[in-house]
């Protein structure tokens, strides 16, 4: 062990009533000596070794014992209980009541409850707005600048379907086809027009010259065309076009002139 | 809907007749009120009512209540009916049968009764509320504060708490909420006592009056949070001491004895809840903030030690926990009470010991200098500090501060508290090297440059 100061220190901690365990007092105690200004006590930038803490806070305790007997020799130190306590706190989570009272006045305090999300909309999208609406104005006309030309990629591209009036019968043919055959039934068809579509040949292929073929005679531009074409389904249509306009017919006007035609013959 | 809303403004009529006869409201006042109370009718009545519709008719019915009462009392018309009140708690009534799950609609129903101090009301909506939401921790938390504020039943509430802990046992604002309860409870006995003059304690010497009411003063515009006592006792108030206690004195006054009196039942809720929540934490932590919370409280360094025990068990090498241990000696001492060196000297011993067995030792040390500075803070604003507990404050400082340095774990906020700890010593040249070293490692730190060029700017001055 090195001499100087570490003895009186090692002598002071081994006095220290604490039961500091020595082995410790003595490795610290070199450490403190292995740095350059293990014991001065003055610059506090250095470390404390543990005996000189020891013995700081013993002197300090005494010095305190003093000073405290002297000041408050006669009143004895009394804890002041607790007057202020804290209230239960049920947190954030649970929902405020919506009415504000304030004296005589109630309030819903947030304002969105005063009119219900659907009214609002209401209220900016429709003719309440004075015919124009304020919200929808600008996302309608977005939406019609945002349609797809094209039906997408999934979808081979397919356009935007080019409704010309010819185009338009041939769907509505193709909607009512269940009166083309009488023998063949379909189900109800009420679906819209087809936002996307193409209109498509089939060419029939090389085994199918005898079964499944329209001659180059009967072929047309359209089903309307092709329909029109053939003399026995032309004679039906009319047929039951006549049936039915005279079903349609029978009362009414029909009625009436019937009658005052007979009545005129009955006069004469 | 038609004759279902029809029925409900039939039943108004005889009401509004009376209003009428007694001339609180004219005729067209009571034509406009049957509209408006048909047009909300019927809105309630549709087949898909909203929440709001229900809120905004009770809305309209509270002021129209409270321009009758006004008008009854400027008129000097005395009215025995109580239709107002009663016809808003049967609408807030239907409110919360159409919308059980609407937690707002309950609230207010709880308000309005309150409001109206309806205890019977608030008994039976507390009731059912609480039966279709058992699994919402918050609302067995209100009810029970409304049990301890309005009813001043603190067996309510404990039996609120216990109800509540049956369905929500993983909540741990319930858990601590009910200790908070409990430690509350104590602490109003004891100031209670303290009050009577039964506690034993001799009579407050005037400073410490002055102190109290400095207190009272500071405590009145404080925040809603806290429940405020006033702090004159039963002689004060009697001008003589009283002597003629019936019962017998030495039992009360002993509180030692009692266990309920020293935390026995926070204990047990603790133990109770740690096994809810085996290794959380966090869970601890709050509920050491809680205890540390009722200063003055006897017991609060028993629970306390039970706290730091069990979290020595379960996490023995946890360094926020730890730093718990570290810290409880000198928790609730004064630095310029004399027993304070002692203490410390047990912080000092401690925070070696965990110092090796901490896990993120960054984070020991971190929370050590945090809990250190907090102290010599303290120490530089007392008067009875000792010098030399500052200097082996600042040792102690310097030597973990570069025992973390030299593990290569000083986080930033570590840094801030070094710097903070040399400005304090009054060393700015220290302060700022220690801040530039620290902007080596943490580049371009906002605080740290800032803490830099604050510490220059007062150099200058």
């Amino acid at each position: 062990m090195p001499t100087e100061e570490p003895l009186e220190l090692l002598q002071t901690a081994a006095g220290a009533e604490k039961g500091r365990n020595i082995h410790d007092v003595v490795k610290a105690s070199t450490a403190s000596l292995s740095s350059p200004s293990g014991g001065v006590v003055e610059d506090d930038d250095a470390e404390l070794s543990d005996e000189t803490i020891n013995r700081f806070l013993r002197e300090a305790e005494e010095r305190m014992r003093v000073s405290s007997a002297l000041l408050n020799s006669s009143t004895v130190v009394n804890k002041i209980s607790m007057t202020k306590f804290p209230k239960l706190d049920p947190g954030s989570a649970l929902a405020n009541a919506p009415i504000k009272s304030q004296g005589s006045v109630s309030r819903i305090s947030d304002p969105s409850m005063l009119v219900s999300s659907s009214d609002r909309e209401l209220a900016d999208t429709s003719a309440a707005a004075g015919g124009i609406s304020r919200v929808d104005r600008a996302a309608s006309k977005k939406t019609k600048e945002d349609k797809e030309k094209t039906a997408g990629a999934n979808w081979f591209d397919m356009p935007r379907t080019d409704l010309t009036p010819q185009l338009k019968r041939d769907l509505q043919l193709i909607k009512m086809r269940n009166v083309l055959d009488p023998h063949r039934h379909y189900k109800k068809d009420n679906t819209a027009l087809p936002e996307y579509s193409q209109v498509g040949t089939i060419i029939e292929g090389n085994t199918e010259f005898f079964s499944s073929r329209i001659t180059k005679k009967d072929r047309k531009r359209t089903i309307a065309e092709e329909l029109m074409a053939d003399e026995g389904n032309r004679k039906r249509f009319k047929k039951k076009y006549e049936e039915i306009t005279s079903s349609k017919r029978s009362g009414k006007k029909e009625f009436y002139r019937k009658l005052l035609a007979q009545r005129g013959s009955s006069k004469i | 809907m038609a004759d279902k809303s029809r029925f409900y403004l039939e039943q108004s009529i005889p009401e509004l007749q009376e209003l009428e006869k007694k001339k609180i409201f004219t005729k067209e006042e009571i034509s406009a009120i049957t509209k408006k109370r048909s047009e909300f009718e019927h809105r309630i009545n549709s087949p898909a009512p909203k929440p709001t519709d229900f809120t905004r008719y009770a809305e309209y019915e509270m002021n129209l209540d409270s321009l009758r009462r006004k008008r009854q009392t400027r008129l000097g018309v005395n009215s025995r009916s109580h239709a107002g009140q009663r016809r808003i708690f049967f609408l807030l009534d239907r409110a919360t049968r159409r919308f059980p799950g609407d937690l707002g609609l309950w609230m207010q129903y709880i308000a309005y009764a309150r409001k109206e101090r309806s205890s019977k009301v608030l008994a039976k909506v507390f009731a059912s509320v609480l039966k279709l939401h058992p699994a919402k921790p918050e609302l067995w938390i209100f009810a029970a504060r409304h049990a301890v504020e309005v009813n001043a039943d603190v067996t309510e509430a404990r039996g609120h708490m216990q109800r509540g802990l049956r369905f929500c046992k993983g909540s741990r604002e319930l858990w601590w909420e009910y200790a908070k309860l409990e430690l509350v409870f104590v602490a109003k006995v004891l100031a209670r006592r303290r009050m009577l003059g039964i506690d034993g304690a001799p009579a407050p010497s005037d400073e410490e009056q002055k102190q109290a009411e400095a207190e009272a003063e500071a405590a009145m515009d404080l925040d809603d949070d806290e429940i405020k006592l006033p702090t004159v006792s039963a002689d004060e108030l009697s001008g003589k001491p009283r002597k003629d206690h019936l019962v017998d004195a030495a039992a009360l006054e002993d509180i030692t004895t009692n266990p309920a009196l020293n935390g026995a039942v926070v204990g047990a809720i603790f133990d109770a809840a740690v096994k809810e929540f085996p290794g959380d934490m966090a869970f601890v932590r709050g509920f050491w903030d809680l205890v540390m919370g009722f200063e003055t409280l006897h017991c609060r360094g028993a629970l306390l030690e039970r706290v730091v025990v069990h979290v020595l068990d379960v996490a023995p090498t946890d360094a926020e926990m730890l730093m718990l241990g570290v810290q409880l000696p000198v928790v609730g001492v004064s630095v310029a009470n004399p027993i304070f060196p002692a203490r410390l000297g047990t912080v000092l011993d401690n925070m070696r010991e965990a110092a090796e067995k901490a896990v993120p030792r960054g984070v020991l040390y971190e929370r050590f200098a945090t809990f250190m500075v907090g102290l010599l803070k303290s120490a530089m604003e007392e008067e009875g500090a000792d010098e030399g507990v500052k200097t082996v404050m600042f040792g102690t400082l310097v030597k973990y501060f570069k025992a973390a340095e030299a593990v290569d774990e000083a986080s930033v906020e570590l840094y801030m508290r070094w710097v903070e700890t040399m400005k304090m010593r009054g060393k700015a040249a220290a302060a700022v090297e220690v801040a530039e070293r620290a902007l080596l490692k943490y580049k371009g730190h906002k605080g740290l440059q800032k803490a830099i060029k604050r510490i220059q700017a007062q150099e200058e001055l």
